[in-house]
């Protein structure tokens, strides 16, 4: 493996510790997968969140602070394990909030913006087309080589800290153009979808195509950036898509052959009775929901303008809730917007800079979550014994309304 | 009583021996292993409910979220993991959650992936496998 004069100092430890057990790592990873070459990388997004990186997360993290390192490039990070706002009412234990305090007092050490969501490219962290990053959260990294055709693999939660110290990747996966193109071929004959639809659609495809490159084709030019946010967070629940194709919609698939052009290796097609299969079989429970949990991957401006409007002049019933999951900045947004007010008003609470999967639910008791969201519905079974029923955002807020 | 060796790619260093548990499903770490009790809870696999502690755990390969890095660290910390690991491929992911686990607590789990010979074909549940992350070896001596 190739290795530039600035790259092997930082190895050799010439730019301090921190530089130094970052970029072994990253050589050793390289080495194995055979790069040729380290690449520059513009931005990072991290994990910062206690419920996923645990304590050997937290140690790690404190290890890079200890080294002395700084971020070198704009680095966002996902949801916290908590809601600086709600975390003690909510019977988070006290201890579980002193390591989360720990692990977010580390990262703002070495430099991170303090965005705290899933969705950075809502929020500012917004790389150009064709720009290698060095990105985590399937769903983001989804959304970054697909919507935008910027470039990271699924990089994962720890080492995304070494790219931020370095500012350099080894030159693997989807970093390599070659790597880019599309594998196998789903025909969505399907007509017009929902919001909904996109989710069970992204459900399916990951099902369907597991770590294969998809292209879709027979997507609406209707397709929003929200829509495409949904499809690529249910395929990486499902499956392991980090890139997808979406013929005409999306950039390496509008002008171009998205095959590069060999054939596909298999053609799939998905109708609209697969799509209704999807939805039931990812509705665990029959019983009434207690909560509806929506914003996963966090809510959008719109998204939550949408909710607002659902919700204007109505009120949730006693003894139902609504969790809504957005950053921070957004929830800002929508305070000042009025959408905030309306639905905090309704009975809703926002649960700002956080995410319900990689949280524990402390003194909440629920059995059953009606939500909009297939990632939520892919994972709050495993990860917090709950049932589920996948419905839109309209069916989600009447079930839980007064008449 | 068969002894077998097949090559590979060594990914991550690492000499270990044990027996072999075989998931012919993706694995899911984030969310679907329990670091502290070294159990796999994903509902979904077939696996449900059985441990991994000082396995070869064998699967195609790794799938979900991004944590899954520090899902395996975590594992490794509280001395949970599988003592080696064998994939169809394995991703990044899984790599760097072994690679910290070698830096940080000196773990010593060697992780080979690209077998010469299709591992599900060869390696069953409760063979015992020998694995050589230096060299991308496995030695399968056959149960039955």
């Amino acid at each position: 493996m190739e290795i530039s004069g600035y790259e092997r100092e930082m190895l050799e430890g010439r730019h301090g510790q921190a530089k130094k057990f970052a970029m072994e790592i990253l050589y050793k990873l390289g080495r194995a997968y055979g790069a040729d070459r380290f690449i520059q990388v513009a931005s990072a997004h991290i994990m910062a969140h206690y419920g996923s990186l645990h304590d050997a997360g937290l140690e790690l993290a404190e290890k890079f602070v200890t080294l002395g390192g700084k971020f070198c490039i704009p680095t966002t990070a996902d949801p916290l394990s908590i809601c600086h706002r709600h975390w003690r009412e909510l019977g988070i234990e006290e201890a579980y909030f002193h390591k989360q305090q720990r692990l977010e007092r580390a990262v703002l050490k070495l430099g991170v913006q303090p965005a705290w969501t899933c969705t950075p490219y809502y929020v500012g962290n917004l790389p150009r087309f064709g720009q290698n990053v060095s990105w985590a959260e399937s769903s983001a990294v989804a959304f970054a080589n697909s919507v935008i055709g910027a470039r990271t693999n699924r990089t994962p939660a720890g080492l995304n800290y070494c790219a931020a110290i370095t500012g350099r990747m080894p030159n693997i996966g989807l970093y390599r153009e070659e790597n880019r193109n599309g594998q196998v071929l789903v025909e969505v004959k399907a007509g017009e979808l929902s919001t909904l639809d996109y989710n069970a659609l992204g459900y399916l495809v990951g099902k369907i195509v597991g770590n294969k490159i998809p292209v879709l084709d027979g997507l609406q030019p209707s397709a929003s950036v929200d829509h495409l946010k949904y499809l690529g967070a249910a395929a990486a629940s499902s499956g392991v898509v980090a890139l997808y194709h979406a013929i005409d919609i999306t950039p390496e698939a509008t002008g171009r052959d998205p095959f590069g052009g060999k054939r596909p290796q298999e053609v799939f097609t998905i109708d609209r009775d697969q799509l209704q299969k999807a939805k039931q079989e990812m509705t665990t429970a029959q019983a009434e929901p207690e909560v509806v949990a929506v914003g996963c991957p966090h809510y959008s401006i719109s998204e939550l303008r949408t909710l607002s409007q659902l919700l204007e002049g109505r009120r949730i019933k006693k003894n139902k809730q609504l969790w809504v999951y957005t950053s921070e900045m957004t929830y800002n947004l929508a305070k000042k917007m009025g959408y905030a007010a309306i639905i905090e008003g309704a009975g809703g609470t926002f649960l700002e800079g956080n995410c319900l999967v990689i949280s524990p639910l402390g003194k909440r008791s629920v059995r059953t979550i009606m939500t909009d969201s297939a990632k939520f519905a892919y994972y709050l079974p495993s990860e917090h014994n709950l049932k589920i029923r996948f419905s839109s955002t309209a069916e989600c807020v009447q079930a839980i309304i007064e008449d | 009583m068969g002894r077998i060796v097949i090559k590979g790619r060594g990914i991550v260093d690492g000499l270990a021996e044990g027996e072999a548990l075989v998931s012919l499903e993706q694995i899911v770490w984030s969310h679907g292993v329990e670091p502290s009790r070294g159990i796999i809870n994903d509902k979904k696999v077939r696996l449900h409910g059985q441990s991994i502690k000082g396995k070869v755990f064998v699967y195609p390969y790794g799938k979900g979220s991004t944590s899954s890095s520090t899902w395996i660290l975590e594992t490794i910390r509280c001395g949970n993991a599988p003592c080696a690991i064998i994939n169809r491929e394995t991703e990044l992911i899984i790599a760097t959650g072994f690679l910290y686990g070698q830096l940080l607590y000196g773990a010593n789990i060697p992780v080979v992936d690209n077998l010469e010979q299709d591992p599900f074909e060869v390696i069953e549940t409760g063979d015992w496998v020998k694995v050589d992350g230096y060299q991308g070896l496995v030695e399968i001596h056959k149960a039955k």
